[in-house]
């Protein structure tokens, strides 16, 4: 695909943090405020809270986890995720978040998940034992009795091959979901019962994680052993919600995907056609930005304007691949999200309308999003800081520096329950981070008053005149010229300040593709250079060293209300919020500190975490769009 | 040449080479035994409920056939697997097999509940486990560092002085200090909840606050915040009843773990084990690979 690219630093419109003044008579205390209105009141919030959470862990019951020696359950994932300290089997250490998730999803390989005996079956063999007939007999006394039995005699009397039926897998399955249930505690931590279908066709990773919104589940998996094609997933997705199993799928390493992810052919070979992509957008409602095996959302050469592009792009193989480094087009999520709007203008329906998340897919059964607190993620292979700078760290090939910490999504939604959070991802209403607990409000509309964010009523209103990160915006007002978007961002409290918040736009004029970074907001009342506009970097304060920071450098908060200076009532576009923090220390200088050694240098010692919201669409009517004869900027998926 | 370096290539290389040997070495398998494979009723069920639990309907004939085709495939591979001795020594298949048995063990915790007598020792043996934490209810006022800089902390015990002295209406308070995602009110949160807002220094520094008067300045990784504690919910332990389930769950990780280590115990002492000393030279050579 042929992208040209533009950039302007130019600040349009930008407000600089609020004015205590302006703010100081609005906020009678008890009331709400303009970020979390009612989030402390306990009841749903109709204007959402935001929660924190994890979308993509693996534990024991993965193979491939099990093969790196981890030996956690989901029982122990959840644990963590919620704030517990659990013990890593892999080294014995007791390890605990800082900051406690909200929300997990334990996401198993649906290939080969786990291995349970039906030992209460019907058929099986163990019932007309003694120790069967004692356990069946329901009494507790007798179930010890039988236990011991067992324990004493390892298992005599239980044939190995019976295990090996089918029926045993659809077994674990259910107790997968019943591990999943019982840590789900609604109002304070919600869990979603999920699988991973991993479907990776000649090592193009095609990876995608099905959610379920129902307590229940539904009976069967799918897995890639079933198809690797992903109209099959879909297929299998649309029945399982007729069989009252409301769902949704995200996949993840589109980076790894060999172009793959947004492919310019089905899987059948044939052209995209209109009912693809509503299938495909009705099925699949994000993709994961970022996580450990590397962020998806662009590089350098797919956006060499981008000061910030090539963000955590150590890992590049594929996947398994002993070292093959795939096609880029259709294989980064900006690069996707801007060919689906010039499908949605060629064919009239967007198959890449994907919301924004990000995740671990860590292999131990824990998320080590937080920087100064990594631990690895593939159990034995990056388990300390010896063997994951050491020469021989390793997973499948790639050496354990280059992996990033876990990623982190973040749901805007009323309350903290399945159906909330499900719904809001669903909603799109979503933001991913690269691990950090930024807060973040974006808004788009056409009438946002300049002074929005300063106002009491900003959430409110934001929400009553415009949509949330995720929608569509809604029809243009006959006098409008051009849509204005709202955003606001607060640190995380444990991490770095913040840098700036750019808007990312990508349209499509005349059958080209475009994008262009703006910087809408930055720190320390600095100057964009006069001649190229460009806003000079925030300085670093990192003591590599040391592997310390400070905060002296960056602001807590940042907000702006701007409005598109180049928009064209007739392009279709997507817009989307990014926000940067100033640099810290990357794990690798925590672990070189921790061994008393130089960071590694192919990797950067410091890292400037970041979120990603979910995208606004602006899609023209139909009768103000004028489809050009050919789309050079979709060249690879024209008939 | 590229596809030389492909592992697919190197796979299927090294089993044809693999299936050579063992059809020239190996002895040529049982007939009686080989030679009949059954697909039992029991099995074609087992498919067409599978089947119907993944598309909602019965497979067709064509598809039927399909999934015995691929069972008879997948059996003939299997057992010719076997025959050869491919289970044997492959890294995958032992941890598979160590896994299931592992797992064999720990279920078998579920299927022996506990009695109430044991729940209830167990449950005041990890009595502190259970134990509810306190509750804060406070008002924040938040003082912003970007915008006041230097003045901050000044500012805002300028602020706390007026704040003490008029008894300022605790609702007035908030409008004194600066705009601010969060909120200045938050009822009946815990340490935990306090942190995920504030940050882990706010939350400590929180706790140890008196209620009824202004605190402050507090520092946390926002910057400068004054605090009223409005009330403290204290810390109560509760009855059994009210956690029956969670105490249960509790009991059974841990009773499986210790039933667990008993059952390899049990398993590891009937074994000699003779572990044999590396020569020399390799250990040397171990010794350096691990080193960074």
């Amino acid at each position: 695909m042929r992208t040209r690219t533009v950039k302007t630093t130019t600040p349009l419109l930008s407000i600089p943090l609020l004015c205590s003044a302006l703010f100081a008579v609005a906020v009678p205390a008890g009331a709400d405020s303009p970020g979390e209105p009612g989030g402390g009141s306990g009841g749903p919030n109709p204007l959402k809270n935001v929660y924190f959470g994890e979308q993509h862990v693996h534990t024991v019951n993965s193979p491939d986890a099990f093969a790196f020696g981890t030996r956690n359950t989901p029982d122990d994932a959840y644990r963590f995720c919620k704030g517990e300290a659990i013990k890593m089997v892999t080294t014995g250490k007791m390890v605990q978040k800082k900051t406690p998730y909200d929300w997990c999803a334990v996401t198993d390989h649906a290939e080969y998940m786990g291995v349970m005996p039906l030992l209460l079956e019907k058929d099986n063999p163990l019932r007309d034992t003694d120790i069967g007939r004692n356990i069946a007999s329901g009494d507790p006394k007798k179930g010890e009795e039988a236990f011991q039995k067992i324990i004493t005699s390892a298992a005599d009397n239980v044939p190995i091959s019976y295990m090996a039926d089918p029926r045993v897998m659809l077994s674990i399955w259910e107790e997968q979901k019943k591990v999943t249930n019982k840590h789900n505690e609604p109002g304070r931590f919600t869990t979603l019962i999920a699988f991973e279908w991993t479907s990776i066709p000649n090592y193009q990773n095609l990876h995608h994680n099905v959610f379920f919104r129902d307590d229940k589940g539904p009976d069967t998996q799918f897995s890639s052993f079933d198809s690797v094609k992903r109209e099959d997933l879909w297929t299998y997705q649309e029945i399982q919600r007729v069989m009252g199993h409301e769902n949704f799928s995200i996949p993840h390493n589109s980076n790894v995907s060999n172009g793959l992810m947004f492919p310019p052919r089905t899987s059948y070979g044939t052209q995209i056609t209109r009912e693809w992509a509503e299938r495909s957008a009705a099925n699949t409602v994000a993709v994961e930005m970022a996580q450990t095996k590397g962020t998806s959302e662009t590089i350098l050469a797919l956006s060499p304007t981008d000061d910030f592009a090539d963000f955590e792009t150590y890992y590049h193989d594929l996947l398994g691949s002993g070292g093959v480094v795939g096609k880029i087009d259709g294989s980064y999520v900006r690069q996707g999200l801007i060919t689906g709007i010039g499908l949605q203008e060629m064919l009239g329906a967007n198959p890449y309308r994907f919301g924004i998340v990000a995740g671990g897919d860590s292999h131990n059964a824990a998320q080590a999003n937080e920087e100064f607190n990594y631990f690895g993620v593939h159990g034995n292979t990056d388990k300390t800081p010896q063997v994951r700078l050491g020469s021989t760290g390793s997973v499948a090939g790639e050496p354990a520096r280059f992996f990033s910490t876990p990623a982190t999504t973040a749901v805007w939604a009323p309350e903290n329950t399945r159906e909330a959070i499900f719904d809001g991802i669903k909603a799109k209403e979503t933001y991913g981070t690269s691990g950090t607990f930024i807060r973040l409000r974006f808004f788009g509309g056409w009438d946002y008053p300049d002074n929005l964010t300063r106002g009491k009523n900003f959430v409110e209103t934001a929400y009553k005149t415009g949509v949330p990160m995720g929608g569509d915006l809604l029809k243009k007002p006959g006098g409008a010229k051009a849509p204005t978007f709202a955003v606001w961002a607060l640190k995380d409290p444990e991490s770095g300040n913040l840098d700036r918040i750019q808007i990312v736009k990508g349209w499509f004029d005349r059958g080209y593709a475009f994008e262009k970074v703006h910087d809408v907001a930055w720190s320390d009342k600095r100057k964009p250079d006069e001649k190229t506009g460009s806003l000079p970097p925030v300085g670093n304060t990192v003591d590599i060293r040391k592997a310390t920071y400070t905060n002296d450098i960056g602001d807590t908060q940042l907000s702006a209300v701007w409005t598109d200076p180049d928009f064209d009532p007739v392009q279709h576009a997507v817009y989307y919020a990014r926000v940067i923090e100033i640099p810290t220390p990357r794990w690798t200088t925590f672990d070189a500190r921790a061994l008393g050694i130089e960071p590694p240098a192919d990797v950067a010692p410091t890292i400037q975490e970041r979120a990603w919201s979910s995208p606004i669409w602006y899609t023209p009517d139909a009768e103000l769009v004028k489809k050009p004869p050919f789309y050079p900027g979709l060249q690879p998926y024209l008939p | 040449m590229k596809l030389l370096r492909e592992p697919l290539v190197h796979f299927l290389f090294i089993g044809a080479a693999i299936y050579l040997a063992y059809g020239l070495l190996a002895e040529p398998v049982e007939e009686d035994t080989a030679g009949t494979l059954v697909v039992s009723a029991g099995e074609i069920e087992w498919m067409q409920t599978a089947w119907r639990k993944r598309w909602n309907r019965p497979p067709t004939d064509g598809e039927l056939d399909g999934l015995v085709q691929q069972y008879i495939r997948e059996t003939v591979l299997y057992r010719e697997a076997l025959a050869m001795g491919l289970d044997k020594e492959d890294a995958v298949i032992r941890r598979r097999l160590a896994q299931k048995l592992e797992f064999l063990a720990r279920d078998l915790v579920a299927l022996a509940p506990p009695t109430d007598e044991a729940l209830q020792a167990y449950f005041n043996e990890h009595l502190q486990r259970y134990t509810q934490p306190e509750h804060y209810t406070f008002t924040q006022v938040y003082f912003d560092p970007d915008k006041r800089g230097d003045a901050t902390l000044d500012d805002a015990r300028a602020i706390k002085t007026k704040l003490t002295t008029r008894s300022v209406d605790d609702e007035q308070a908030s409008t004194l200090g600066d705009g601010f995602m969060l909120e200045n009110y938050y009822p009946e949160k815990s340490q935990e909840d306090i942190r995920k807002l504030f940050g882990s220094g706010f939350a400590v520094s929180v706790s140890g606050l008196s209620p009824g008067e202004w605190h402050g300045p507090v520092l946390s990784g926002y910057g400068v915040h004054l605090v009223y504690v409005h009330s403290v919910s204290e810390a109560r332990s509760p009855v059994l009843a009210e956690i029956h389930e969670r105490v249960a769950q509790n009991w059974k990780t841990d009773k499986g773990e210790e039933l667990n280590k008993q059952f390899y115990a049990n398993l590891r002492d009937r074994y000699t084990v003779v572990i044999e000393e590396p020569d020399e030279d390799e250990t040397l050579a171990a010794s350096q690979e691990k080193t960074p």
